[in-house]
């Protein structure tokens, strides 16, 4: 078998609705289904195939489109594994603090302790986000949403009952997928049909849903470790399975988990479950429901060595389901048990876009030029703000003394600061030893004689702030006075 | 089918000055106009239709040209669209878009718009606590481009006529204040154009003409007709007034050479459609139709016999009369309702008034026959050099206003109290400024001249 590894970079948002969309409030799923894939190689190639070779390539399970899970640097991100516990109230993973606890290794004698009362933890169940094999991990996976409606051509209004809601994941986003092929022979045709500028998911005749798929040669994947007693089953993507009745199952058996003996021990196993209808395009209607297990489960399988065996179990195989892992490194036991010994780190980062403080730096456009403009004006009114409130909640003596100045001195401040040209006219204005406002007549006897350096001071030290700065200054002055 | 296109563009100018709110406030004004990406003033398309809409509003067509989404009947779109009123800079060159090497000297002025400060003076003459504010105000003689169109039918140009002419209407104002003096507009320049889209000239022009205020228009300018006075709805007043002494509208600080001075603001003048500024003196409408208000309350309640020492007298807008014509808003008024009386900011010139007049003041001590110490100030005061004043004042024909006798003749009776010298005007009333006399019109019949004594 070859499994070749894909790279597909979302060039506009993508709309996948987690549920039918019959009812507002659309959630989108944070991976791509393999169903996808599928779908744009079936969408060239089906009519140009033999029906059996069309048969082989996308029903048979024979070529195997895989989910496309976010990336990080070319790296594979894993489902955060349900066996994965925390203390409830210290749960982000990677933190100095935060230990990760592995549910099959927990029993009621080694539960972990809280170090102050020495009470038993309340542990919770990690779900969310993604982790690498370089042991980072990914909490959320960026998305968008916007608001849709319809026009009515006839009123020139909103369509009545026609607005949606879409959430999206996010443009610029990177995530890897593989396709395995039991059979060389399709190889080049899906290659071929695959890579390129393509679409996918929901609204794709509109803005939503361009994406490149590129080859790429190896992706860094988990490694797995050995284990003499047990066997860890991590499902990579959903599973689905039948039962000997044909009936579909949340209870596989060890055989269908590609182990030949041993047994399942479902005390020790998370197993997380959902159902849901695949849409079928060309008869434009569901398909009858599927029954899944929850990517990032973990099977528990007793009595067992590992050996070379299939990762690709149960139904659906062609559109993704069924992969799974045996023994992926980041369950394996820590020295000290039930602690995880694969270090988890904090966040990846897979943000491709630069901040929007980057963007402005470097642009030389016309926007580009205005929006650091603007930037500029708004850094300079925060700093005058800012000041103002160090200024005047200071207790500095001077300002305490100044807060004994009458606001009507402080509105005639203010009046000539809102007028004069700059600070240079401004201090003329003010402080001219024969003309200033400060410097002479009744006011100065009675406020200005002892107080006209603290005010220098303060005016001074803000002179690169501007006229402005003195302005509100006078008016805050004046409150100042009246409450005290 | 909706065949026809119907295409307008208003060039318009600030008769006086103009506040279309934008809701922010900086750290030195209370209130901001809206200003476009280049920093000069603007009007969105929204505040015109508003007005325009209101102005059509017991029109049957109203609903249909303007949208009704709510009513079942005519629950479709607009099939007006306005733009936004962009600024026209030099040359004719409107501000649109982001715009490269404007002048500083240009932007320096718009950066700093003149600023109005507001007081709340209560029916006693004094500030009100908490009653001051300022808001910005974009020059007077600011030029707009805007353009409007029409989706319609043949059918449709009556209606395109009177909404061309409403624009041009001398009650067209937009923005807030404009019970306060703001926002009187004035058409200067008007382009219309007919397309009719079976015809394949037309229907080429059409999809060929370009939406940019910058770009010369393909058809011509239609000449404007003078402006019409008083529309139908309103009553015009207008005072031909002269002053006793001086007066003195004050700024609230002084200058170099005195500590207190009449307000004075720039205004725009396009000059061979050139932007340039001009200092003029300013008498705020705001001022006056505080004076007038309170002295029509006061008249209304002598009218009806209630009396302040009987705790009786109604003041604010729990007057009748003061909450019809002036409007009431605020917290405690359960309908609030905006005023019917239209007065104008009045501009001057430096030919016109002249602000050179100084007086000293000293507090003289009772005992010692000598100066307070500290009491010495001076103010500089206006005097008018030409005739006259002319002051217009509209009241819009409500269902309440002006319908009611006691109303419309406390409020006559007010603005011939003006003419009368018995009720001043701006600051320093009791110093003796501000004393006018003068005629008192009403739609062009005289009502009371001050000279002759006649009374109607």
């Amino acid at each position: 078998m070859k499994e070749e590894f894909y790279k597909c970079t979302l060039l506009s948002d993508v709309v996948l609705n987690s549920s039918l969309a019959t009812e507002g409030n659309m959630s989108t799923l944070d991976y791509i289904p393999g169903s996808n894939f599928l779908g744009i190689v079936a969408g060239k190639m089906y009519s140009k195939l033999k029906p059996e070779e069309a048969f082989d390539v996308f029903h048979s399970g024979l070529v195997s489109f895989g989910d496309a899970t976010i990336s990080s640097n070319e790296s594979i991100g894993y489902a955060m594994p349900s066996s994965l516990f925390m203390d409830k109230l210290n749960n982000e993973i990677g933190t100095d603090t935060s230990k990760v606890y592995l549910h099959h290794l927990l029993n009621k004698n080694n539960h972990p302790l809280r170090e102050t009362d020495q009470t038993r933890l309340q542990l919770k169940q990690q779900r969310a986000g993604y982790v690498f094999s370089d042991g980072k991990t990914l909490k959320s996976i960026k998305k968008n949403f916007a608001i849709k409606s319809a026009q009515d051509r006839k009123t020139r209004n909103s369509k009545d009952g026609a607005m949606f809601g879409f959430e999206s994941l996010g443009k610029g986003q990177e995530f890897i997928f593989s396709v395995c092929f039991k059979d060389d022979k399709y190889m080049k045709v899906v290659s071929d049909s695959l890579t390129g500028i393509q679409r996918l998911g929901k609204s794709k005749n509109a803005e939503f849903g361009q994406v490149q798929i590129q080859r790429i040669a190896n992706p860094a994947t988990i490694s797995s470790f050995k284990n003499e007693n047990y066997v860890l089953v991590y499902a990579q993507s959903n599973l689905c399975f039948n039962n000997e009745f044909g009936q579909s199952t949340f209870e596989p058996t060890e055989e269908q988990l590609g182990i030949s003996s041993g047994k399942i021990n479902w005390e020790k196993s998370q197993v997380r479950t959902y159902s849901y209808s695949s849409w079928n395009f060309k008869r434009n209607t569901t398909n009858s429901q599927r029954d899944c297990i929850l990517k990032g489960s973990v099977f528990y399988v007793e009595n067992r060595v590992l050996e070379n065996t299939s990762n690709q179990v149960g139904l659906h195989q062609a559109e993704g389901f069924g992969r799974i892992l045996y023994n992926p490194e980041f369950l394996k036991e820590g020295v000290e048990k039930p602690m995880a010994g694969f270090e988890f780190k904090q966040e990846a980062n897979n943000a491709l876009e630069k901040s929007s403080s980057e963007l402005v730096k470097d642009s030389k456009t016309v926007l580009g030029k205005f929006l650091k403009q603007q930037q500029a004006l708004k850094k300079f009114d925060l700093a005058i703000s800012e000041s103002i409130q160090n200024e005047i909640y200071s207790n500095s003596r001077e300002i305490q003394s100044l807060k004994k100045i009458s606001s009507s001195q402080w509105g005639g401040i203010r009046a000539y600061a809102t007028k004069a040209k700059d600070m240079d006219a401004l201090n003329n204005q003010l402080f001219n030893k024969e003309s200033g406002y400060l410097t002479h007549g009744v006011a100065y006897e009675k406020y200005w004689d002892k107080n006209l350096n603290n005010f220098k001071n303060v005016f001074d030290k803000n002179k690169d702030l501007g006229t402005v700065f003195i302005a509100k200054f006078a008016a805050e002055m004046a409150k100042e006075n009246k409450r005290s | 089918m909706k065949k026809i296109r119907y295409i307008a563009r208003f060039i318009i100018e600030a008769e006086t000055p103009l506040f279309v709110g934008s809701g922010e406030s900086s750290l030195l004004k209370d209130a901001l106009v809206q200003k476009d990406v280049n920093g000069f003033p603007m009007i969105l398309g929204t505040s015109l239709t508003g007005v325009l809409r209101h102005a059509f509003n017991n029109e049957d067509w109203c609903s249909r040209i303007f949208g009704d989404a709510e009513s079942k009947k005519d629950g479709a779109g607009s099939l007006l669209k306005l733009s936004a009123a962009c600024m026209m800079l030099n040359d004719t060159k409107v501000s649109e878009g982001i715009l490269e090497n404007i002048e500083p000297k240009v932007t320096a002025r718009f950066n700093n718009l003149p600023s109005r400060q507001h007081v709340r003076i209560t029916e006693k003459g004094v500030a009100e606590t908490n009653g001051l504010f300022d808001n910005e105000v974009v020059y007077k003689g600011v030029r707009f481009v805007f353009e409007m169109e029409l989706k319609g039918t043949l059918d449709d140009n009556k209606i395109w006529a009177s909404l061309i002419e409403k624009v041009q209407s001398p009650t067209f104002r937009i923005g807030s204040g404009t019970r306060n003096g703001y926002g009187s507009l004035k058409v200067i320049g008007l382009f219309n154009k007919t397309y009719n889209l079976e015809i394949e000239e037309d229907f080429k022009a059409y999809v060929n003409f370009s939406p940019s205020f910058n770009v010369s228009l393909p058809f011509k300018e239609i000449g404007l007709e003078e402006k019409k006075s008083p529309t139908a709805g309103y009553t015009h007043y207008r005072l031909n007034l002269s002053p006793d002494s001086f007066f003195v509208f004050s700024e609230g600080f002084g200058d170099e050479d005195a500590d207190n001075k009449p307000l004075e603001e720039e205004v725009v003048v396009y000059k061979n459609n050139t932007q340039e500024f001009e200092k003029q003196t300013v008498i705020p409408a705001s001022s006056i139709k505080g004076a007038i208000a309170h002295r029509t309350a006061f008249h209304c309640n002598k009218k009806q016999e209630q009396y302040a020492d009987e705790g009786n007298g109604a003041i604010g807008s729990n007057n009748r009369a003061v909450g019809t014509l002036f409007g009431k808003a605020g917290k405690d008024v359960t309908e609030p309702q905006a005023g019917n009386v239209f007065i104008n900011d009045w501009y001057y010139s430096d030919e016109e008034i002249a602000n050179n007049k100084i007086f000293n003041h000293v507090a003289i001590d009772r005992f010692t026959g000598g100066a307070l110490n500290g009491a010495l100030f001076s103010e500089k005061v206006s005097n008018l050099l030409g005739n006259g004043f002319c002051f217009d004042v509209y009241v819009k024909e409500s269902k309440e206003a002006l319908n009611d006798k006691i109303i419309t003749e406390s409020f006559e009776e007010a603005l011939k109290d003006i003419a009368k010298g018995l009720l001043p005007l701006g600051g320093m009333t009791t110093k003796g400024h501000g004393v006018f006399t003068g005629v008192v019109l009403k739609n062009g019949i005289e009502m009371y001249n001050y000279n002759t004594k006649n009374e109607n």
